[in-house]
């Protein structure tokens, strides 16, 4: 087995956890450079692992632009919302002309039925 | 929601990194989600407030930089509120939210890999703002982990991706595949890839001797 090959076996078992296959095994026994190597791969993934608790904090006003994103893009609510305003606006003028009309007629039918019949 | 202490910042440099116990609120977080699921929106502005800095922190390590990480913060939740009515909570909303932010850094790459191939024929001048060209960074990043995070940023982002999935948000090669597009066996080849160059950029010193066995 070359150096190359151990290699990808070296970082498979050092992730997984698991000895190496036994080839691999052999030639890492025998190869002072893989051995280096495999105490490098133990260094990357011990840090790998370290940046998961190590944060980066953008600041508060990352939630502000997130939810103002989340406004801006999610037009159901705006347009909805704009969609209630026109249909309530609609309603009230429908039903303010139809109060108006329905007062003029009583106007009319009651003005008429006061006109004295002519002789 | 526990408390954080947490140290504002905007650029990955060792004062922007805090470090924290890893989240024990899995059950608030449930319960979040459960009510935005019914349409509670301010359950979904606490989703926002207990999560955005750990898929901000991941959105960085993607990209390698503050600007890029904020779009794709954001749209990473506006995908996720979307999404919401579908999560079936057969993985912790973080986990979910971390697929959520790798496909939506892998969408921004791939425009700003556009965009810069559009733009180069008119920039004037090239300069190379990676560390490896940056003796300065090089020299400042002391120990493993600034080491590392140089390392990192040397990295083409398509292998950056797969080694950050795996080896620090332990995703699985199935799940990497799937959010970045690829092949699982394409996302074996990148962690290997990005691995050993990871190591040698690290440990440069062991790439300079011969292959010998004793």
């Amino acid at each position: 087995m070359r150096c190359e090959d151990a290699a990808v076996a070296v970082s498979e078992s050092i992730e997984a956890e698991l000895p190496m296959p036994k080839t691999a095994a052999r030639h890492v026994d025998r190869c002072l450079r893989c051995q280096a190597e495999q105490a490098q791969y133990k260094k990357v993934f011990r840090g790998m692992g370290s940046l998961r608790s190590a944060e980066i904090d953008p600041g508060p006003q990352m939630v502000t632009e997130i939810l103002q994103y989340l406004q801006s893009r999610t037009s159901r609510n705006p347009i909805q919302s704009a969609w209630d305003r026109h249909r309530v606006a609609y309603v009230a003028a429908v039903t303010a002309t139809a109060a108006a009309a329905t007062a003029a007629g009583a106007i009319a039918l009651a003005a008429r039925a006061r006109r004295p019949a002519p002789a | 929601m526990q408390p954080r202490t947490r140290k504002p910042a905007d650029t990955e440099d060792s004062s922007a990194l805090v470090e924290r116990p890893l989240p024990r609120v899995q059950d608030e977080l449930s319960s979040l989600v459960a009510a935005a699921q019914q349409g509670d929106e301010s359950a979904f502005e606490l989703l926002v407030q207990a999560t955005y800095v750990q898929t901000y922190t991941l959105a960085v390590r993607l990209t390698g930089n503050s600007e890029d990480a904020r779009d794709v913060t954001q749209e990473a939740y506006l995908r996720a509120y979307r999404a919401l009515p579908k999560f079936r909570g057969e993985s912790q909303f973080s986990t979910w939210m971390y697929r959520v932010t790798a496909n939506c850094a892998s969408t921004q790459m791939q425009r700003r890999v556009r965009h810069r191939h559009s733009k180069l024929p008119e920039t004037d001048e090239l300069i190379d703002l990676r560390s490896e060209y940056n003796p300065e960074l090089r020299a400042e990043a002391g120990d493993l982990r600034n080491r590392l995070l140089v390392a990192l940023d040397t990295l083409p982002p398509k292998l950056r991706a797969v080694v950050v999935l795996r080896d620090v948000y332990e995703m699985s090669h199935e799940d990497i595949a799937s959010e970045l597009g690829i092949s699982t066996t394409a996302a074996k080849v990148r962690l290997h890839r990005a691995r050993h160059r990871l190591r040698s950029e690290l440990f440069p010193e062991l790439d300079q001797v011969q292959s010998r066995a004793v």
